[in-house]
């Protein structure tokens, strides 16, 4: 079932477990260091946690990598064995055997790499489908109250970006076992060629780290300054287009492109202050190697003349001393990056951990709602904010009643409808049906009694049958019926694909009554026991509205209850009651125009039918 | 409608370079250095390697001399390099840096004068993303790539130069198995890089729409019991974003097969360099250039294929922007001011057509005359022509036939700062940038002072009004004016108006906004400000055009009539109902 999704959190989102709320972790830019320990576990254990179902790819990836590595650092060898046994010596079955052995190195190399590449590829889109899987699962079974204060952009983000940020991460672990191995490898391998070659690739590293840490951030502050140089440049630009066209018969735009011009010549300035430092990065980065390549090639040439070295073990050591460098630029980078993904898992954390206000009855207590019943609503109030919305409010809903409510905006009309499906709960009082208290009974078993169409019904992408089922097992000739009695079905059968046109961003645009009458037969499908409208025929002529009424009341029965929000004569007039609610604002009773007896709960039915 | 040059959706890309001389001109000696500069750089680069064959040999026949000055000169090469990569950079991204500002500054300067039709036909944001994102693009190539493009050549041709000078045999027996082998690689990766990398992106934001629509729809979903079968969706999605991932991967990992080509490229070395050596052919000291200097060549190639997308996009942009460049010159570059043309004067129109479109017109001959000092009222339903006229009275529009002179000159001839000191239109929607009150005012020719800001708000008796925002002149007025009501904003028109101080103020619905009271001061202020100052008002408000001596009536593109104000709304009904649509 898959709105029970959230009793086994053990955890409330209220009062995070480090102080840190959940405002500032929608910071994406969060420094790695602001995370408190109980957060920086949480989002380790969850990292943990996704690469566990994929530990053999992951495995399987870095065995790759080390296997690659190793060939990889076995070519400068094998080369080096080719230049002293075979060239120098004009040994051809040396040379052979060597060239021989260089290939087969460069054949597991490019194995290696492939392997590597594939699997660690495979398995960060593994684990973020398995994140974005879960965030899914999770967040579409929220309700309003728990996702109050949630904005669509930032969680989509956290399936988006932070999940990215994620496999990385993945991505980017077997290239730890990359720099083990080279640097266990290379560093014994060149003390074995010569000890002073071992002392000036060791003298290099500390340098080598200090241009990594040096240059990336002060040229990362730099960029930043420039591509906000850029931004008010655009903006000059954007205010000049938009602004200035309007300004071109005063002769304004004048000083408008002197403000650009200034803008321009600070993106100019920005631009070499970076610039600068990119030249000092690139000139000094290899200026080091550079020499440690001359020290070598002097050390090693004194030792080649003693005896203890041969000259390819001299050209072996310049490869090597080569790929030391790039390993130890990718190390700092890793070092420097390390913190991102404990900050992308600790906000996906986060939000796997928001709690439902609306939840489901805790397990074994859970009871089942009667098939047929009166909805009843007792003492009901509503906050938001703090604030009165609703109520408080008593009314009954009998089995083949049909009952108008209306009153003025914010009188709280939307409110009690969502209570009834449980989209809400009471802030005080309950509603009941058939005498059981919906918060006793499963969710699922509340919304296969009730149906709720929306104000502003949702239309999905998909086709038009698509977003009758919503993801439920229904044969086309059901879909028929229930578009029949919403009175839509005759235009949806006159559109050129019928029920399989597609809706939604690029599809066929639906008027707002067709969305509407699309939402009522979708409500219908269920077969629901009590159909809870709001304002769902506002967007109707008064004919269609008129029809789509009296099916309703057919399709009701004896035995079925509408509950309709809204101000519509013609609703009104086919209720068998209407009630009008009070806002619940004080103060603000008695803006209804509508509705000269402005009182509350069920002593104040007005009869409008009979 | 007269000829109007678009811009094209592809530009010319053809000799873009030679389209773009006149702009590099200026800078020819700076990036000239810069490139001997880039050149020395790569020079020194690849000298490493005949240095340690230089050593080699030394080692070979036991010369300690020839080993230390080898040393010496591997250390000195790298001090070279120290500096020549710094400098030679830094100059290139000056010059490059210096070209882009020049091509922006410059497309800026002919947007804000290119003719108002030429605007309006464009959608703004097209003609945004050519003078920013697409400016910013080329600049970020040139402080970006421009030097990599530079060194990579460089480093390539003085590998080929230096090995071809050891061996040309051994050079030809490289390049023959590295070049056809990678172009093989690098064509197949190409063939399937487009759709593989584009369905896997594309898999990617389906599952993202998909993820944001859940969050969308996530109580319609819930109350309609679809969460399970929409879950299944989703993660059919998810497993097909999985699937084009490994694809794209596949693809990905053919370019690691140049890896491979290039330890084919070093076994062949060995094994012919080998034969050549126990021949005599060549010395051991040319195989060990050859083994150090192969990494060069192969990564310049690297580096230059991978540049090759960033020159197409680098041209493709500098295309678009010389396409702006060209499509906006001002045609009548040589305009100058007809000599003695006074302050003040008659404005005419004479036999006046005007089209939007290629066919049929909106305006059909109109001949109005609007003496010095006179007062005229413009009315008429929407469609009829007003905001056109207004447009081409003042010198914004150019007329498709017949004149338009100011004291007898065609405003065509009149350079635009001169005709603004002379004619100046207050449309209905004002425009605002960010900042106070006093910047927005200062904006018109002539940037006036603050003291005469505040006289002409005096004069205006607008002192009250501008004293209850808060901070008066100072008062910000947010993002495009967002801080003040459609209403303050046309005050501060028509003020700015009043400031620009000019011999004809056309008032194109100008104080429609503003409440009645304050728009009827504001008018009477206007009327008796300067009697020699003549005014047009297009309006629909009864109070605004009773005030006025005289009125022209338009109806579809005609002139129907022109006389004193007639017997007019005497109910005080407005004088024609329309909704507040813009012409334009």
């Amino acid at each position: 079932m898959a709105i029970a999704v959230s009793t086994h959190q053990p955890e409330p989102a209220a009062g995070p477990p480090d102080g840190l709320t959940a405002e500032q972790l929608a910071d994406e830019d969060l420094e790695p260091g602001a995370l408190s320990a109980e957060r920086r576990r949480r989002a380790k254990a969850l990292l943990r946690g996704s690469l566990r179902p994929h530990r053999g790819t992951v495995a399987a990836a870095m065995a790759a990598a080390a296997i690659r590595q190793l060939a990889l650092l076995a070519v400068p060898w094998c080369v080096q064995k080719a230049l002293d046994d075979g060239l120098q010596k004009h040994d051809s079955g040396a040379l052979l055997t060597w060239a021989g052995a260089t290939a087969l190195a460069a054949l597991i190399q490019f194995a290696g790499l492939y392997g590597w590449q594939y699997w660690a590829g495979y398995a960060d889109a593994k684990v973020g489908a398995d994140l974005r899987s879960r965030l899914l699962h999770h967040l579409s079974g929220l309700d309003r109250a728990a996702l109050a204060s949630r904005g669509h952009g930032d969680l989509a983000m956290r399936a988006t970006r932070d999940t990215d940020l994620v496999r990385e991460w993945v991505h980017g672990l077997a290239v730890w076992v990359v720099l083990g191995t080279t640097f266990l490898t290379v560093l014994p391998a060149i003390a074995t060629l010569d000890l002073s070659l071992l002392l000036v690739t060791l003298g290099t590293l500390p340098f080598l780290i200090w241009v990594n840490l040096h240059y990336p951030r002060r040229f990362a502050a730099a960029s930043g300054e420039l591509a906000r140089a850029h931004g008010s440049r655009a903006d000059a630009v954007a205010d000049l287009l938009q602004v200035g066209t309007g300004l071109r018969g005063t002769g304004g735009h004048r000083p408008l492109v002197d403000r650009h011009h200034a803008a321009s010549a600070e993106v100019t300035a920005r631009t070499l202050v970076a610039a600068r430092i990119e030249a000092g990065w690139a000139a000094v980065a290899p200026f080091v190697p550079r020499l440690a390549v001359a020290a070598g090639v002097g050390f090693g040439g004194l030792a080649v003349l003693d005896g203890h070295l041969t000259i390819g073990g001299l050209v072996a050591f310049t490869s090597w001393m080569a790929i030391v460098t790039l390993a130890t630029r990718v190390l700092v980078d890793r070092l420097l990056e390390r913190g991102q993904a404990d900050v992308a898992a600790a906000r996906i954390d986060e939000a796997l951990s928001i709690s439902p206000v609306v939840a489901e009855p805790a397990a074994g207590t859970a009871e089942d709602l009667p098939v047929h019943g009166t909805l009843e609503f007792t003492g009901v109030t509503a906050l938001r904010d703090g604030r009165t919305v609703l109520g408080p409010v008593d009314l009954a809903a009998a089995g083949g009643e049909f009952v108008a409510v209306r009153g003025a905006t914010g009188s709280g009309k939307s409110t009690l409808l969502r209570l009834a499906v449980r989209l809400d709960d009471p802030d005080t009082g309950r509603v009941a049906y058939g005498g059981t208290d919906l918060r006793t009974v499963p969710l699922d078993q509340v919304r296969a009694r009730m149906a709720y169409v929306a104000q502003r019904p949702v239309l999905l992408s998909g086709t038009v049958a698509d977003n009758l089922r919503l993801g439920r097992d229904l044969d086309l000739e059901t879909l028929h019926q229930a578009c029949r009695t919403a009175g839509i079905h005759d235009q949806l059968t006159a559109m050129a694909d019928g029920y399989d046109t597609e809706l939604g961003e690029g599809g066929t645009a639906l008027s707002g009554g067709q969305v509407q009458r699309l939402a009522i037969a979708r409500a219908l499908l269920g077969d629901p026991a009590v159909l809870l409208l709001d304002d769902a025929t506002s967007a109707l002529d008064t004919t269609t509205e008129r029809l789509v009424l009296d099916r309703l009341r057919a399709w009701a029965g004896t035995g079925r209850t509408i509950l309709f929000a809204t101000h519509r004569s013609a609703v009104l007039a086919a209720a068998d009651r209407v009630v009008t609610l009070e806002s619940a604002r004080e103060g603000e009773g008695g803006t209804d125009p509508e509705g000269p007896e402005t009182v509350t709960g069920e002593e104040s039915m007005e009869v409008a039918r009979g | 409608m007269a000829e109007q040059p678009l811009l094209r959706e592809e530009a010319d890309e053809r000799a873009v370079l030679r389209r773009a001389m006149p702009f590099l001109r200026p800078h020819r000696a700076r990036l000239a250095v810069a490139l001997g500069v880039g050149l020395a750089d790569s020079a020194a680069l690849v000298a490493v390697a005949p240095l340690i064959g230089l050593a080699t040999a030394a080692l070979d026949d036991g010369d300690r001399g020839s080993l230390g000055l080898a040393v010496a000169l591997l250390a000195a090469l790298g001090l070279a390099q120290l500096v020549l990569a710094r400098v030679g950079e830094l100059l290139l991204i000056k010059g490059g840096e210096d070209v882009v500002r020049g091509l922006r500054e410059r497309a800026v300067e002919n947007l804000a004068t290119a003719p108002l039709r030429f605007l309006e036909t464009h959608r703004s944001g097209e003609l945004l993303r050519r003078a920013t994102g697409e400016v910013a693009a080329l600049a970020a190539f040139v402080r970006l790539h421009l030097r990599s493009l530079v060194s990579s050549v460089a480093t390539l041709a003085f590998t080929l130069i230096v090995l071809a000078c050891y061996s040309w045999q051994l050079l030809l027996v490289q390049l023959a198995v590295f070049l056809p082998l990678t172009l093989l690689v690098t064509r197949w990766f190409q063939r399937d890089a487009a759709s593989a990398f584009g369905g896997k992106a594309s898999a990617e934001a389906t599952v993202a729409a998909t993820f944001s629509e859940t969050l969308t729809a996530r109580e319609a979903l819930q109350t309609a019991r679809g969460l399970t079968g929409w879950s299944a969706r989703f993660e059919r999605e998810n497993r097909h974003a999985v699937r084009a991932a490994r694809r794209a991967l596949r693809v990905e990992n053919r370019i690691d097969l140049v890896s491979l080509i290039e330890g084919a490229a070093l076994v062949v070395l060995l094994l012919v360099g080998g034969w050549m050596v126990t021949r005599d052919a060549v010395g051991v000291e040319t195989v060990v250039v050859f083994v150090v200097a192969s990494r060069n060549l192969f990564d310049s190639f690297a580096d230059l294929s991978q540049l090759v997308g960033e020159v197409q996009t680098a041209r493709t942009g500098l295309a678009r922007l010389l396409d702006l460049l060209s499509a906006t010159e001002p045609a009548r570059a040589a305009r100058t001011a007809p000599a003695g043309l006074p302050a003040r004067g008659d404005l005419r129109c004479t036999a006046v057509e005007f089209g939007y479109r290629a066919e049929g017109l909106d305006l059909h001959g109109l001949t109005l005359d609007f003496p010095r000092g006179s007062r005229t009222g413009v009315v008429g339903e929407t469609g009829s022509g007003k905001t056109t006229l207004s447009k081409l009275l003042c010198g914004l529009y150019e007329p498709d036939g017949g004149i338009v002179t100011f004291a007898g000159t065609d405003l065509r001839d009149v350079p635009e700062e001169e005709l603004r000191r002379r004619v100046v239109l207050v449309p209905q929607e004002v425009r605002l940038v960010s900042g106070t009150v006093a910047e927005n005012l200062a904006l018109v020719q002539g940037t006036p002072d603050r003291e005469r800001i505040e006289r002409t708000v005096d004069q205006l008796g607008l002192r009250e009004w501008l004293a209850d925002l808060p901070g008066g002149l100072d008062a910000e007025v947010g993002q495009r004016g967002g801080n003040l009501s459609a209403g303050e904003r046309q005050i501060l028109g028509v003020v700015r108006a009043v400031l620009a101080d000019p011999a004809v103020l056309v008032l194109d619905e100008a104080t429609a906004d503003i409440d009645p009271v304050t728009a009827g001061r504001l008018e009477h202020a206007l009327d008796e400000l300067r009697a020699d100052c003549t005014l047009v008002v297009i309006a629909h408000r009864p109070a605004t055009i009773a005030r006025l001596p005289r009125v022209v009536r338009l109806e579809r593109g005609r002139l129907v009539s022109d006389g004193p104000a007639g017997p007019g709304p005497q109910d005080g009904t407005p004088l024609v109902h329309e909704p507040q649509v813009r012409l334009t």
